[in-house]
């Protein structure tokens, strides 16, 4: 193996090790909305720690592989999209501990409410998403990264819902109204989570096809008023 | 931007080996190509032909037409001479004559009948300057040109090209004999020399081509695979073993 | 350690061989010397022979050798050196090229006695020069031809390919770059073949025999027509068929010490304007 190829491989290994935690940690926050016995806390802030840790050296790694290999063409695209990933999966990361947080004041927190707010589809939508994009990094396959486009609407027009929910739900109950309120932040914060899903996908399509999605309407801008 | 090159269908055998296999690239006025490919892939026999430098080698027979402004210079009669006087050559080894400087400079005039001594004057500083070269031996002019260091040298023979305004200049791998900061100073000397000139570069560094260049054609077994912007080439190129190559997995 | 041995072995043989070589060199330098320089004097060498070669000098042997040396490089030079350039520039690599070669070698195999009898036949009979300097010098030129035109092609085959191409590529000829470039280049080596051959000429004998050289004739030559004495031939006739073999001992002597003399003087000449050439055109 080529030392360039042996580094690529080596930033490559880190990423999915640092996308393994990230989802664990998604799953962790479902089972913590469930049953607040069922997750250690201690746990989720050391897997933390360590998302933190890979994001840096998979930022030094790749500063690293930039200097020494001078990369082009798709190896190029591999290490840009690679450091925007491993950003987006801190991001994640971060969301996922904001939703516990958000989750552990709401002490009375009661399976009718979660199903209320559609809250496990969004879950269930978020790891799925997360698992196809690992799935198109390591196989290098655009297609499966595109089918994840797609399922981030489902997240958006869940959380667009949540709102009327939640005023409907604190009028019936107004004892409940922090909850409902609590509830709407953490399909909003699913939301953004699907939107970082949502990039690494973007990037993943961009590292494969060359294609610069991101930003399309800012894109035609750009070429009328800069280029 | 007006087309200085156009070659078509260009097709060239050693012998019995096909060397070239139809090629057809076009190349602006003003502008650096830079050709790229592993060794033996026929880029440097390419720009051979277009001064005709493959006529000094023997059972070479090439068929197809490569117009130099608008006039093929493989028709019949054409004065090979005076092409060569036109386009230019810089090598791959720098190859100064064993003359002094001024000499060397001088010789592309003097050998097409340039007698005004003044005029050759001119040109030989002119020349100098142009190469940056001048500063460094203005007051050594009768030095042997042997005695220059190696980039001073490849230098000297860029000046020696340029002494009898050729209207293209075709660079074999000019940097692959020198060290970092000589291969900096014909790159940065390149870039002044598009303004002008009409560059053709063949080069086995694929950040010189990056760097110096606006085009880049990548030939491969004889084979033009792919021509684009130097950018497009580098980026996002469109055939596959473009992107093999460089990205350095063959070749 | 063995291979250190075997080294050592070998290239104590080498050492000694090339001692030896100049041993030899130095002690035939040194008989000559000690026998020949009682002999020399002013008037050895600015006197004709007489009293049957026993005595007086050897002015015109001495004159007839310089005129065959001057007068068989100027006819051989110039169509050596143009035949060396028209096979190494020119003719491509070819069946004719080859066969050449192969005739150019073997002219320079041919024993210089049958050089000498061509010559009789040629130039002395046919075309009726008579015994005379000219034609002993085209039958000297004849004969070192071959070894000008070797050292030449050899000598430009050694100037880089690549200073050949830079010049074709700035625009100039083939003929410009002949004699712009590759002969200048060229010329020291050209000239080592020149002092080979002017060596070759001043000594031979077998070729001036049957076309110039003279018995015996106390004279300067006035023409080129005209015959003369020869340094080898006159020093061949006193060792083997003088009047008084044992009286002419010394001035035979003395006539090979001149010989030796003259050729080294030229050798160093030629050097010395080798030496002058290469320091205009010194490659790397």
């Amino acid at each position: 193996m080529l030392p360039q190829e042996q580094a690529s491989k080596m930033i490559r290994d880190n990423t999915v090790k640092m996308w393994m935690i990230t989802s664990v940690q998604i799953e962790k926050a479902q089972k913590y909305m469930h049953n607040k016995e069922d997750v250690k806390l201690k746990e989720l802030k050391k897997n933390e720690k360590y998302i933190d840790s890979y994001e840096l050296k998979l930022y030094f790694d790749c500063e690293n592989f930039l200097a020494l290999f001078s990369p082009v063409a798709i190896d190029l695209r591999f290490v840009l999209s690679t450091l925007h990933i491993s950003y987006d999966l801190e991001r994640i990361g971060d969301m996922a501990r904001k939703i516990v947080q958000t989750l552990k004041t709401c002490t009375t927190l009661t399976e009718d409410m979660i199903a209320l707010f559609e809250i496990d589809r969004m879950f269930d939508v978020c790891s799925d998403s997360l698992e196809k994009v690992l799935n198109a990094y390591e196989t290098i396959n655009s297609d499966i990264a595109r089918q994840v486009l797609v399922q981030d609407a489902i997240l958006n027009e869940i959380n667009k819902l949540a709102t009327s929910r939640a005023v409907t739900a604190i009028q019936k109950n107004p004892q409940d109204a922090e909850i409902y309120l609590n509830l709407t932040s953490v399909t909003r914060r699913l939301e953004r989570l699907g939107d970082h899903i949502k990039n690494i996908a973007e990037e993943i399509i961009f590292y494969v096809e060359a294609d610069v999605l991101k930003h399309k309407k800012s894109r035609d801008f750009l070429e009328d008023n800069l280029l | 931007m007006a087309k200085k090159v156009e070659v078509s269908n260009l097709n060239l055998r050693y012998g019995d080996f096909h060397a070239l296999k139809n090629i057809n690239l076009s190349i602006e006025e003003r502008s650096v190509t830079a050709l790229i490919g592993p060794s033996g892939c026929g880029k440097s026999t390419f720009i051979r032909c277009l001064n005709r430098m493959n006529d000094l080698v023997d059972h070479v027979t090439i068929d197809g037409s490569v117009l130099l402004e608008g006039e093929d210079i493989y028709r019949k009669g054409i004065d090979i001479d005076n092409l060569r006087y036109r386009v230019g050559m810089v090598f791959q080894k720098p190859n100064p004559f064993p003359k002094s400087i001024f000499e060397n400079v001088a010789y592309g005039l003097r050998v097409n009948g340039v007698k005004d001594k003044s005029f050759i004057e001119n040109k030989v500083r002119e020349s100098l300057v142009k190469t940056a070269l001048w500063d460094e031996v203005k007051d050594d002019l009768k030095k042997s040109a042997i005695d220059l260091s190696g980039g001073q040298q490849q230098r000297l023979c860029i000046a020696r090209s340029l002494a009898v305004e050729p209207t293209m200049l075709l660079m074999d791998e000019p940097t692959s004999a020198l060290d970092p900061i000589s291969t900096a100073k014909i790159e940065d000397l390149i870039f002044e020399l598009k303004k002008q000139y009409t560059i053709v570069i063949v080069t086995h560094n694929m950040q010189q081509a990056a760097r110096v260049s606006d085009v880049t054609a990548f030939f491969y077994i004889g084979e033009l695979i792919e021509t684009d912007t130097t950018s497009k080439i580098f980026t996002n190129p469109k055939q596959e073993k473009t992107q093999n190559y460089i990205t350095g997995r063959f070749g | 350690m063995n291979k250190k041995v075997s080294e050592a072995i070998a290239f104590g043989i080498f050492r000694v061989l090339s001692f030896l070589l100049v041993g030899v060199l130095a002690l035939i330098l040194l008989f000559i010397i000690v026998r020949g320089v009682e002999a020399i004097s002013w008037d050895f060498l600015t006197k004709m022979p007489s009293d049957g070669m026993t005595s007086g000098g050897i002015l015109p042997a001495i004159v007839g050798t310089l005129c065959l040396m001057f007068g068989s490089i100027v006819f051989a030079f110039p169509i050596g050196v143009l035949s060396g350039i028209y096979l190494n520039e020119y003719l491509k690599e070819s069946k004719l090229k080859r066969f050449l070669r192969l005739m150019t070698n073997n002219l320079a195999g041919i024993p210089s006695i049958v050089f000498g009898l061509f010559g009789m036949a040629l130039f002395v009979n046919k075309l009726n020069f008579g015994d005379s300097i000219l034609a002993g010098s085209l039958t000297l030129g004849l004969m070192v031809l071959p070894v000008i035109i070797r050292t030449t092609e050899e000598a430009l085959k050694m100037v880089p390919n690549s200073l050949r191409v830079a010049s074709y590529a700035l625009g100039a000829t083939r003929l410009q770059t002949v004699f712009r470039i590759v002969l200048p280049i060229g010329m020291p080596n050209v000239l080592t073949g020149l002092i080979l051959s002017m060596g070759r000429v001043s000594g031979e004998t077998a070729p001036i025999l049957f076309t110039v050289a003279a018995y015996f004739l106390p004279k300067l030559p006035t023409s080129i027509f005209d015959q003369t004495m020869a340094l080898p031939y006159h020093l061949y006739v006193l060792v083997t068929s003088g009047t008084n073999i044992e009286a002419s001992r010394p001035m035979a002597y003395g006539t090979a010490l001149v010989l030796v003399i003259m050729v080294l003087i030229f050798n160093l000449s030629a050097n010395l304007l080798r030496r002058k050439f290469s320091k205009k055109v010194k490659l790397k």
